[in-house]
């Protein structure tokens, strides 16, 4: 399938980040079309229409976000974008940060018409200090030619946007323990409701978009709600940014429709790496559900994955090949989030290093098969049991392998004790 | 410790610009410990306190948050920080051998400093580099995918580096 160039038209472009750059090509003309031609309510209308649902995981309407922070009239209000990218396999918001800044402020402005907010942050991950430089820049640049700051363009929007780095937290993508993080304290999930759009950033109204979510809002603007949803599975359409790693010979970022079938993802990534045999996917990052061989045609869609009893996430596809050792690729995942959880939940922060405790048991040949009944014991009171998300879906990754390679975690638990695994590691 | 002996005038503008960039004092205190982080290489306890009472939040809320996060470092570390990603693209290729060349390397174990004082050395989760698996980050500078051979040539650069 070809690749699109709709999100990612301007990022190989000389000077991509530089303001004239993306003037010249197109860049601020759905501000000053929403602005000049446009009401707060038609804005929000385009973005409904385009069935826009958000990129960075969870995937909710875009458009209903919106118009239910619309409602809210309690001053002031605010846009924070969450570019605290940090689902493991994930890095594709990194290309509009470091390439295309002014697509994100331009996104955020528009925003801010759309719901009458007043400050906006974006929140970007420790870990990314040169795409935070640029984002300085770059608000600089747009405030000195009046895309961002008092009445921009001459209306009654006035609206800027301050960049907030995190330290290097997972749970901190999730957006109440990002409000936390971004009021200064330990990023730990609020419990919803109230969400934040009635009470979020020092409990007022807060809009939380992912970065490539605000950066499909110019092009929704000046080309309508109705032709960005004509792009991919009708029923949650849009171009999507795919970044795929693994075992394939071009690792990347693709920008691909919405639904693209997984085998054409990675022909688009050049095949598999050393034409290898495919065995495994993790389509939506460390938190999804495996995919295994006979699901590589499913489309990579928020509806389809979930059709399969996985989830596009943020569009973080990991792929395993014939080479792959399930278990270990299990207790890998596992052991980030037991370093991740955040320990607000007891669920989440006990359960992850038990469920640690047991893979690293079997990966030292001490596992019996009664262990992985305990283990999908173990993950079954994790689910459901978190304040937020990240702890429902921490154990993804382990019941899907138990699920789909039960005959891995057998030859572990049926074999000599193996000498690899824990040894040696921090906790 | 006085405020005079902790930071220069310069360095106290600083601070104080970084706090007016906000309306919620809270939310100056990650950028600040960036700010003294970057300044004095680690955050000491008097420098966290300092904050903590410049801002007019409890000092143990400075020093929860210096400790939550990754990032933050409340000891002093060599000059340059290596962080070795250790999630599962990076695994898949081959990130165990990373960090066992450069213990070897460095003569240190995960979590220590090179006797010269030039290097620490940390393993870390997914650094959204997986398209340069094995990726690390020295400082703030991604690179990948590394191997034994070119992390001589990149250990090297930083030698020279302040």
């Amino acid at each position: 399938m070809s690749e699109l160039k709709i999100l990612t038209k301007r990022a190989g472009l000389p000077d991509s980040v530089k303001i004239d750059t993306y003037l010249a090509n197109d860049g601020y003309k759905a501000l000053t079309k929403a602005l000049k031609e446009m009401t707060p309510a038609q804005v929000r209308d385009e973005v409904l229409k385009s069935k826009l649902r958000g990129r960075g995981g969870a995937g909710f309407a875009t458009g209903m976000k919106w118009d239910f922070a619309s409602k809210n009239t309690t001053k002031p209000k605010f846009i924070v974008c969450n570019a605290d990218e940090g689902e493991p396999g994930t890095f594709k918001d990194r290309v509009i940060l470091k390439f295309d800044p002014h697509a994100l402020l331009e996104g955020m402005a528009i925003a801010a018409f759309a719901v009458d907010a007043d400050h906006g942050y974006i929140y970007i991950r420790g870990e990314y200090p040169e795409e935070a430089q640029i984002l300085m820049d770059a608000v600089k640049e747009a405030e000195e030619r009046g895309y961002l700051g008092k009445n921009i363009l001459g209306s009654d929007l006035s609206f800027t946007i301050t960049v907030h780095r995190g330290a290097g937290a997972y749970v901190c993508g999730e957006e109440t323990a990002l409000i936390e993080s971004l009021e200064g304290s330990r990023g730990q999930s609020r419990i919803r409701p109230p969400f934040p759009v009635n009470s979020g950033y020092r409990k007022l109204p807060t809009v939380v978009n992912n970065v490539e979510s605000l950066s499909c809002v110019p092009h929704i603007v000046l080309n309508g709600g109705a032709w960005f949803a004509g792009i991919g599975n009708p029923e949650c359409p849009g171009p999507k940014l795919f970044s795929i790693s693994g075992a394939v010979e071009k690792p990347g970022v693709y920008e691909l429709p919405m639904g693209v079938p997984l085998r054409e993802l990675i022909e688009t990534a050049g095949g598999m790496k050393d034409g290898k045999d495919f065995k495994a996917a993790f389509p939506g990052g460390a938190s999804s559900a495996c995919m295994d061989a006979s699901e590589i045609d499913t489309g990579l869609d928020f509806n389809s994955l979930a059709a399969i009893g996985t989830m596009l996430g943020s569009g973080a596809v990991m792929i395993l090949d014939e080479t792959a050792d399930m278990v270990k690729a299990a207790y890998v995942l596992t052991r980030f989030f037991d370093h991740e959880s955040c320990g607000k939940c007891t669920p989440c922060r006990e359960g992850l290093t038990w469920v640690k405790q047991v893979m690293a048991g079997i990966l030292e040949g001490k596992g019996t098969e009664e262990d992985l009944d305990l283990l999908l014991d173990i993950c079954e009171q994790i689910q459901g049991a978190s304040f937020c998300g990240l702890g429902d879906a921490s154990v993804n990754c382990v019941t899907s392998t138990i699920r789909k390679f039960r005959g891995e975690y057998l030859n572990y638990i049926n074999k000599e004790p193996r000498v690899r695994a824990a040894s040696g590691e921090k906790s | 410790m006085s405020v005079q002996e902790l930071f220069s005038d310069a360095e106290l503008k600083s601070i104080q610009e970084i706090a007016s960039r906000y309306e919620e004092p809270g939310s100056a205190l990650m950028p600040l410990l960036h700010y003294v982080q970057q300044i004095r290489g680690y955050l000491g306890e008097d420098e966290m306190a300092f904050i903590a009472d410049f801002l007019g939040i409890t000092r143990v809320r400075a020093y929860e948050v210096a400790t939550y996060y990754t990032l933050y470092y409340t000891k002093p570390r060599g000059r340059h920080t290596i962080q070795v990603c250790r999630n599962l693209s990076c695994t898949l290729a081959g990130a165990e051998g990373i960090v066992d060349f450069l213990k070897k390397e460095l003569e240190i174990e995960v979590g220590g400093t090179t006797a010269d004082g030039m290097f620490s050395l940390v393993e870390v989760e997914c650094i959204g580099s997986c398209d340069k698996a094995p990726a690390i980050m020295i400082d703030g500078d991604h690179h990948g995918p590394v191997t034994p051979e070119s992390l001589r040539e990149i250990l090297n650069t930083y030698r020279g580096k302040p």
